[in-house]
């Protein structure tokens, strides 16, 4: 077994999805895992390595770096967060690793709406149809990243609550899938 | 003050006021008769790390009875400013990368006559001041506007190749090379040895952090993100002075605006301070102390500059805020805040100091 994570969003992007694919990363309790991450100096999780693909240059360099470092890692079950700096190298890494176990998080809800084009659909449906499952994360990012410590404000306990139940199914849901 | 100069300003501001006053009045424009941004220590504002021109910031009233702010230069870099600032405006309500939009007042205005470039804003009426307001507001108030500014940041190169012809960008290395003029500045100004190598210190320590404080940038930062470019109206923080935005660390206008806090309400920096802590990532805690600890020595630097256009009591008071922040900055550089006592001592010394004009240009800035 042997798992990468590849996203588009990570911190320090500020982002609800960069959020979550941290705390994921964190929370997601599998050894080895790897996360491949956009962008040059990502925030550390401490026990995960990570990986960052530099984004700057022509985008099709970057779909190379990214098929380079996911032919390094060689990860048994790849977790693609959506995007398509994501969509595209995760799709053609699947086609030439017909094995793999993906697993797709639409975790970026505004990118799956920010591009209309006709090959990006087209990508994105093919990446979901080879998915062994796609998860679409809740319309409201409240439902799972965790409140902030406000001088002025409570906590609301019973939302600690809910977020904890939401995550130990989400996270069993996708350890379930992971070969 | 030093005469010369402060002479020189008085005069700018009379002979621009008498050659405006006909070309606003042509475009329906009027001034009011108290102009508290041409008194006191405004004659000394010189920006140190970003173009910053002579230029005048005026209170008036539209044909329509409304008020507004008038901005206007003749001088080169004025221009450049006023223009900088109107090209800012008009992209950030274009960038497609940012999760929040900004709120500005709105441009009424903005025209060329007679060498003149002029802008003309709607002004803000709040019924209290940023600092007049209660601290939970002024958290509330703060922590938004710092996470919109951060929700700007550049990950592409088309994002670069957008925001790079008008906003200013800075990296590490920008950084490094800023306090290393510092420190030449301060030499030349023959500044107290202590100071300097204070000053040299840190920018050692910025060279041994330069991945910390790269692993920020790329993000919309406001270089003077501090109340008096702050207006509040109806539950809306509409911020003021858009040529000070560029895209650099973020933590810079959040340094800038601790600093701030330090002097004027120390409270607010604590809950500020607690809140990254609390919040965000190690390595974020570690940037906000280094932009601080580069601020400071910006303010310094900043002082230590006017000390030869300032005589009297402003001399005295800037020898004495150069000696203040140089305080702050010993303090920062053990992640440690500065006594109290000794706040509340520069403060009644700063008050003593201040001239009766620079008193008149206090009163609801912050």
């Amino acid at each position: 077994m042997n798992v990468a994570m590849l996203t588009p969003l990570f911190p320090p992007d500020t982002s609800d999805s960069a959020a979550y694919v941290k705390l994921l990363a964190a929370r997601l309790d599998i050894t080895p895992i790897t996360v491949i991450a956009y962008g040059l100096l990502p925030e550390v999780v401490p026990g995960v390595p990570m990986v960052s693909i530099d984004k700057s240059g022509w985008k099709i360099m970057t779909v190379v770096r990214c098929l380079h470092t996911l032919q390094k890692i060689k990860p048994t079950t790849l977790l693609v967060h959506n995007g398509q700096s994501t969509d595209v190298p995760a799709l053609l890494y699947k086609m030439i690793n017909t094995r793999l176990q993906l697993v797709y998080i639409q975790s970026d809800l505004a990118a799956t709406t920010r591009t209309n084009r006709f090959w990006y659909r087209w990508v994105n449906q093919e990446i979901k149809r080879r998915a062994v499952i796609t998860i679409t994360l809740p319309a409201d990012s409240d439902r799972y990243l965790p409140q902030e410590i406000l001088p002025f404000a409570t906590i609301d306990n019973d939302r600690t609550v809910q977020q904890d139940t939401w995550w130990q199914s989400h996270l069993t849901q996708i350890k379930s899938y992971v070969r | 003050m030093s005469a010369d100069t402060h002479t020189t300003w008085q005069a700018y501001v009379a002979a621009e006021l008498a050659t405006l006053q006909p070309i606003l009045a042509q475009r329906g424009y009027t001034l009011t008769a108290d102009q508290p941004h041409t008194k006191g220590e405004r004659f000394l504002m010189q920006n140190i790390t970003t173009t910053s021109g002579v230029k005048l910031i005026l209170f008036g009233n539209s044909s329509d009875g409304q008020s507004v702010v008038i901005k206007a230069s003749r001088d080169f870099t004025g221009t450049q400013e006023l223009r900088h600032e109107q090209k800012c405006r008009d992209l950030l309500q274009q960038i497609d990368f940012s999760y929040s939009n900004f709120d500005a007042p709105r441009e009424l205005d903005y025209w060329s006559a007679a060498g003149y470039t002029i802008a003309v804003q709607e002004y803000i009426e709040q019924t209290s001041s940023f600092l007049e307001r209660p601290i939970k507001q002024q958290f509330t108030f703060a922590l938004q506007a710092l996470k919109t500014q951060e929700s700007a940041r550049i990950t592409t190169n088309s994002h670069l190749r957008k925001v790079a012809p008008v906003f200013g960008i800075r990296t590490s290395a920008d950084y490094l090379r800023l306090i290393g003029a510092f420190v030449i500045s301060l030499q030349n100004n023959q500044a107290d040895p202590l100071v300097i190598k204070t000053v040299q210190q840190i920018a050692k320590r910025l060279g041994s952090h330069q991945k910390r404080i790269q692993q920020y940038c790329g993000f919309l930062t406001h270089t003077d993100f501090v109340p008096h470019n702050f207006r509040i109206a109806s539950d809306t923080m509409y911020l003021l002075d858009w040529s000070s935005l560029e895209f650099g660390n973020k933590h810079e206008s959040w340094a800038r605006f601790l600093n701030f806090m330090t002097l004027y309400n120390p409270a607010l920096e604590t809950l500020l301070i607690e809140y990254v802590e609390h919040n965000r990532a190690p390595e974020e805690r570690e940037s906000l102390q280094l932009m601080r600890l580069y601020r400071l020595c910006e303010l310094i630097t900043y002082y230590s500059n006017t000390l030869h256009k300032s005589e009297g009591d402003l001399l005295q008071l800037n020898v004495a805020r150069v000696r203040f922040w140089h305080d702050v900055l010993l303090a920062e550089i053990n992640n440690e805040r500065i006594s109290r006592t000794l706040v509340s001592e520069y403060k009644n010394l700063r008050d003593q100091l201040r001239s009766q004009s620079e008193m008149e240009r206090q009163v609801n800035l912050h």
